[in-house]
């Protein structure tokens, strides 16, 4: 098991849709160790952290990278658009809201990990009509 | 294997470009470096946007600040902070973490790598200001802890 992590930046604001989201691999079960994100733009925002309740379709999905260049590369990747968009989760593991302040955000960590189920993916949704621009990365072991 | 940490602090006229490498932390030529933390607050009040990524390629780093020993007689550390190059480097597109800072003395992020982010001999990782649309960093500190 090797540690990767990558981060992106969504512009989706859409209240009710993801705003991000790693995927596994088809035959790979990531534990997510880490997830962090801040607002790029001043609008007070809701996100939750959830599994998606279908099997999204990536759109140019950007594979994590290896924190240790000798490891394999990565299986796992994150993306921001959907040929298949991800549906709402069942129920979220952790929830913040953030005030309208450019730079605000959190960093949740999982130590035991937060494990993704073959070609599963773990959602950053919005729940609420959210910051135009949001950083957010994710730390995962494979 | 010994702990090291060092910081820089730069101060520039107005703001950085957007889409730069703003400052590096490499390896030494003969050993590999694992990064445990990488600090970054902004020391005036412009708010900006920050990432941390791999360098692409080699850099060549004029004056190179080296990081010093956690313990007295641990051997002089060949891991080293700089902001200036011989080439100018090329902006990483792919970022391990990234950041927004409001316009706020002081406002900074502190990431942590509990297993260690592994640098291989004479590699670096950058601290890069992506082109989001924010102002950059006028002036900045940046710190590291490192095992070698």
């Amino acid at each position: 098991m090797a540690i990767y992590s990558l981060s992106l930046n969504s512009t989706v604001t859409t209240t009710g849709a993801a705003a991000m989201d790693m995927k596994a691999s088809s035959s790979n079960q990531p534990r997510i160790m880490e997830v962090g994100l801040n607002l790029g733009a001043a609008t007070a925002s809701t996100y939750g952290i959830g599994r998606s309740g279908n099997t999204p379709t990536q759109t140019s999905p950007v594979a994590l990278q290896a924190e240790n260049p000798n490891d394999p590369a990565a299986q796992s990747g994150c993306a921001v658009a959907w040929s298949v968009a991800p549906t709402v989760p069942t129920q979220f593991f952790r929830r913040i809201a953030l005030p309208a302040t450019i730079g605000t955000g959190i960093i949740w960590t999982f130590p035991r990990g937060l494990i993704l189920a073959a070609s599963a993916s773990m959602l950053l949704w919005n729940l609420a009509t959210n910051s135009a621009s949001v950083n957010a990365w994710w730390v995962a072991d494979e | 294997m010994a702990l090291y940490g060092g910081s820089i602090f730069q101060a520039r006229g107005g703001t950085f470009n957007t889409s730069t490498v703003a400052a590096d932390l490499k390896a030494g030529p003969y050993n590999a470096t694992s990064v445990f933390e990488i600090g970054v607050f902004c020391g005036s009040g412009i708010q900006s946007s920050v990432a941390l990524a791999r360098a692409t390629a080699e850099l060549l780093q004029l004056y190179p600040s080296y990081l010093a020993a956690y313990e007295n007689g641990d051997t002089y550390s060949s891991t080293a902070l700089a902001q200036a190059w011989s080439v100018t480097p090329v902006f990483p597109t792919s970022h391990l973490r990234r950041t927004f800072l409001t316009g706020a003395q002081g406002v900074g992020i502190i990431w942590s790598f509990p297993r260690g982010l592994k640098l291989s001999p004479s590699n670096s990782v950058v601290l890069a200001l992506p082109s989001s649309g924010q102002n950059q960093i006028g002036q900045y500190h940046m710190s590291a802890e490192v095992d070698e």
